[in-house]
């Protein structure tokens, strides 16, 4: 019975290749519905019930309160008068995320980054070599294009820019062709779901 | 010259088909980064542990449960201890649970003694902070309720600083943040599988060695089946995945020529 349903829901979500119908809009709100039940039922198990309720009523952890009433104070966006109140647990939020962004992300995606460019020739192959002079040209390249503040009259100057450009619709390239690889894939599997669930049905 | 777009989901239907209908296999070749990332984990002593998080949803498993199914084969066939979790995505608990599951039973390993599922915890990037602090303060239980002090994990690991490998299997930002908040800031090594579309986006972490290995998509986990000599789903639909990029290479080309040859009548 499992089988055939996914089979239907299958064909249904299919039937859009063809223009819109009520047979798509049928499981497309299915889908929509479900995930939403789902999703609530599990982060109100795997966050209220076992991050609260569990931890102060049953493990006497009183300090649980705290952050509790501040994640409750959300709901007083659904009061005119009190809405102020659900500023505080936001303004919570945004100081503790930055606080918790810049340094690391300083570090993971800038520094290590930088440091990573900077590299000793010596003991690499010629290709290695290569390879990493062409980082090096692409980097910046790719940065001296978004130096805005500068003009970029002089022939010399237009074509460091270009050669920017030109990496960067390399990178665009790639990230597209990698996408439709993705897509390939996820249809892929749906025709082999589909032939396993008409095997498994006959 | 104006194509229907129906005939192109027909032809694409056509190319894909036909392949696997008649089994056609094509040879793959293992890269780099796949080799880098298959050795981190071959260089594991047995009795390691590794932690696995799983940061996708049920929409992505065509290509992460191909790489989730052919790592945990490895992980398990190495003698390796295992850590699963999936604090960022809720969706993807039990779908990968049951994959896990079926593969530890298959080769005689005991959940709660050779592998551990701690599931979903809510909290993202804060969660990720004190998993590198403190484990069992995120999660005292696993997903199915054991509590941890009672197993021989809260012997071995206090944290993940503490696993010798750390595998992000993602489609979106998580292993940039689980670099940022865990593997960068306690220098726990880490490896990612990710879905093709965010492939491209971490070859700068591969390049600076940040990270020690990287899958991308239907064909990094096709790569990974190869360098364990399996048959996977993966290898299975490289002959179809091929032979469909041939066919979107022929329209793009088409699609330029009718473009410029109509620019060109026009004036």
């Amino acid at each position: 019975m499992v089988e055939i349903i996914t089979l239907i829901l299958m064909l249904f979500v299919l039937s859009f290749l063809m223009g819109d119908n009520p047979f798509f809009k049928f499981t497309e709100r299915l889908i929509v519905g479900i995930s939403a039940g789902y999703g609530f039922l599990k982060l109100f198990d795997d966050g209220f019930i076992k991050k609260f309720w569990i931890p102060l009523f049953q493990e006497g952890q009183y300090w649980v309160i705290i952050p509790g009433l501040l994640g409750m104070m959300f709901f007083f966006t659904f009061s005119k008068r009190w809405n102020f109140l659900a500023k505080y647990p936001l303004a919570f939020l945004l100081g503790t995320g930055v606080g918790l962004e810049i340094g690391p992300r300083i570090e993971t995606s800038i520094l290590r980054q930088i440091n990573a460019t900077a590299v000793n020739f010596s003991g690499m192959s010629a290709g290695q070599v290569i390879n990493y002079i062409i980082i090096l040209i692409a980097l910046l390249t790719t940065m001296y294009y978004f130096l805005f503040v500068l003009r970029r009259d002089r022939p010399a100057e237009k074509l460091i820019a270009n050669i920017g450009i030109f990496f960067m619709m390399l990178g665009f390239g790639a990230s597209f062709g990698y996408t439709i690889m993705g897509r390939i894939s996820l249809l892929i599997e749906v025709i082999n779901i589909f032939f396993e669930k008409i095997t498994s049905i006959f | 010259m104006k194509l229907h777009r129906r005939l192109v989901y027909f032809l694409l239907l056509a190319f894909i088909l036909v392949p696997m209908l008649f089994g056609l296999t094509f040879k793959v070749k293992p890269t780099k980064p796949v080799m880098t990332f298959f050795d981190s984990v071959a260089e594991l002593s047995p009795g390691d542990y590794i932690a696995v998080t799983l940061s996708f949803d049920p929409s992505t498993k065509a290509e992460l449960v191909p790489m989730l199914k052919a790592l945990t084969e490895n992980i398990f066939e190495n003698g390796l201890n295992v850590i699963f979790l999936n604090p960022q995505n809720i969706n993807i608990s039990d779908l990968g649970f049951s994959v896990i599951s079926d593969i530890a039973s298959k080769n005689g390993k005991i959940e709660n003694s050779d592998w551990y599922y701690l599931g979903f915890v809510p909290g993202d990037k804060a969660v990720y902070q004190k998993l590198g602090e403190d484990l069992y303060s995120v999660y005292p239980a696993s997903m199915h309720g054991v509590k941890l002090n009672s197993t021989k994990l809260y012997e071995d690991v206090k944290n993940l600083r503490d696993v010798k490998l750390l595998i992000d299997l993602a489609d979106g930002n998580s292993t940039v943040d689980l670099l940022t908040y865990l593997s960068t800031k306690y220098d726990v090594p880490m490896a990612a599988g990710v879905t093709a579309v965010m492939a491209s986006e971490y070859y700068p972490y591969l390049e600076s060695g940040q990270l020690k290995g990287l899958l991308g998509g239907l064909r990094g986990a096709a790569e990974y089946e190869t360098l364990l000599n399996v048959s996977g789903r993966a290898r299975r639909g490289m002959a179809a995945q091929t032979l469909a990029h041939i066919l979107i290479m022929l329209l793009v080309l088409m699609g330029n020529i009718e473009y410029f040859m109509s620019k060109r009548k026009n004036g």
